[in-house]
């Protein structure tokens, strides 16, 4: 289970680095697998997290060598289905990387307009 | 899901933070307010007080513990209808959580606790008025609110009156969940 979660969180965390602030909009941040862990580390304990994060990360097929940020939604979509504190923080992150991605596409469709 | 140790931790430590105290947002899980279920119910009441209030937008908005996310809504456009919610920095409605009182905003270019809110700078909001959805325990899940794009000021009698509409959607909330 460590290792399993070692290797997808390294991975997704990878996939990840290049994504910028958006200008405007507070230099909001796109909400990465590690924003996510330590959401979840404000109510649970470390190992909980990472139990959380690797079960929701099955639940939805992803593995080693999948990693965007349409599969970090199904994840955060998975863990806002649970119902306890796991849910309302998953949701949370839904929406906070769904408006980081709906922005980063209008402000890519405004600069190939201008 | 192995649950052995499914019990939320530092509580102590979050609870004095009026937003992710672990008992509000409890809350909110229990009267499912962060699922995808859409309640035309509550979209019925948001188009109601907006258009009595003759303002675009009206919304059931939940603050959950770092987005808000809405139950119900009326009149929105964009990214903001694709998403249904905000990162909890840009919400107006976290503020009455906050203070546990209404929230008005008469013009949002001169006040200062949302003069940089990007939904102010990029997306033009200018007035808003919000009053706290208190459950039957007594714990502010969020915000029935109504938002306009230009500047307005809102009366004592019209701030009641939106709070009779959080009563409202709050006993169907609260309904909905015993049923």
């Amino acid at each position: 289970m460590k290792t399993m979660f070692k290797n997808i969180f390294k991975n997704f965390l990878n996939a990840f680095i290049n994504y910028d602030p958006i200008a405007g909009y507070g230099n909001l941040e796109i909400s990465d697998p590690k924003y996510a862990l330590k959401n979840l580390r404000t109510y649970y304990s470390k190992a909980y997290a990472e139990i959380v994060w690797d079960n929701s990360c099955e639940a939805v097929g992803i593995s080693e060598g999948d990693s965007s940020p349409e599969d970090l939604l199904k994840v955060y979509k998975h863990m806002s289905q649970q119902d306890d504190l796991v849910g309302v923080v998953g949701r949370s992150l839904y929406v906070k990387l769904l408006t980081y991605l709906k922005l980063s596409e209008k402000t890519i469709n405004q600069d190939a307009q201008a | 899901m192995k649950n052995f140790f499914n019990k939320p931790i530092k509580r102590q430590e979050v609870a004095k933070d009026k937003i992710k105290n672990p008992e509000r947002l409890e809350e909110v899980r229990r009267l499912r307010l962060h699922e995808d279920e859409v309640d035309e119910i509550l979209n019925t009441y948001t188009q109601k007080a907006a258009e009595e209030f003759n303002l675009p937008i009206g919304l059931v908005s939940i603050v959950l513990d770092d987005s808000q996310y809405f139950a119900g809504s009326h009149g929105l456009t964009d990214w903001i209808k694709e998403v249904n919610g905000t990162p909890i920095e840009w919400s107006f409605c976290a503020n009455s959580v906050k203070t546990e009182k209404p929230f008005i905003v008469e013009d949002s270019t001169t006040n200062d606790i949302v003069r940089d809110n990007p939904l102010v700078t990029m997306e033009g909001i200018r007035c808003y008025a919000g009053t706290p959805l208190v459950s039957s325990r007594g714990l502010i899940v969020g915000n029935f609110c109504v938002i306009g794009d230009a500047t307005r000021s809102f009366s004592e009698q019209e701030i009641s009156r939106l709070k009779e509409y959080s009563i409202e959607a709050m006993k169907h909330i609260e309904a909905r969940v015993a049923k």
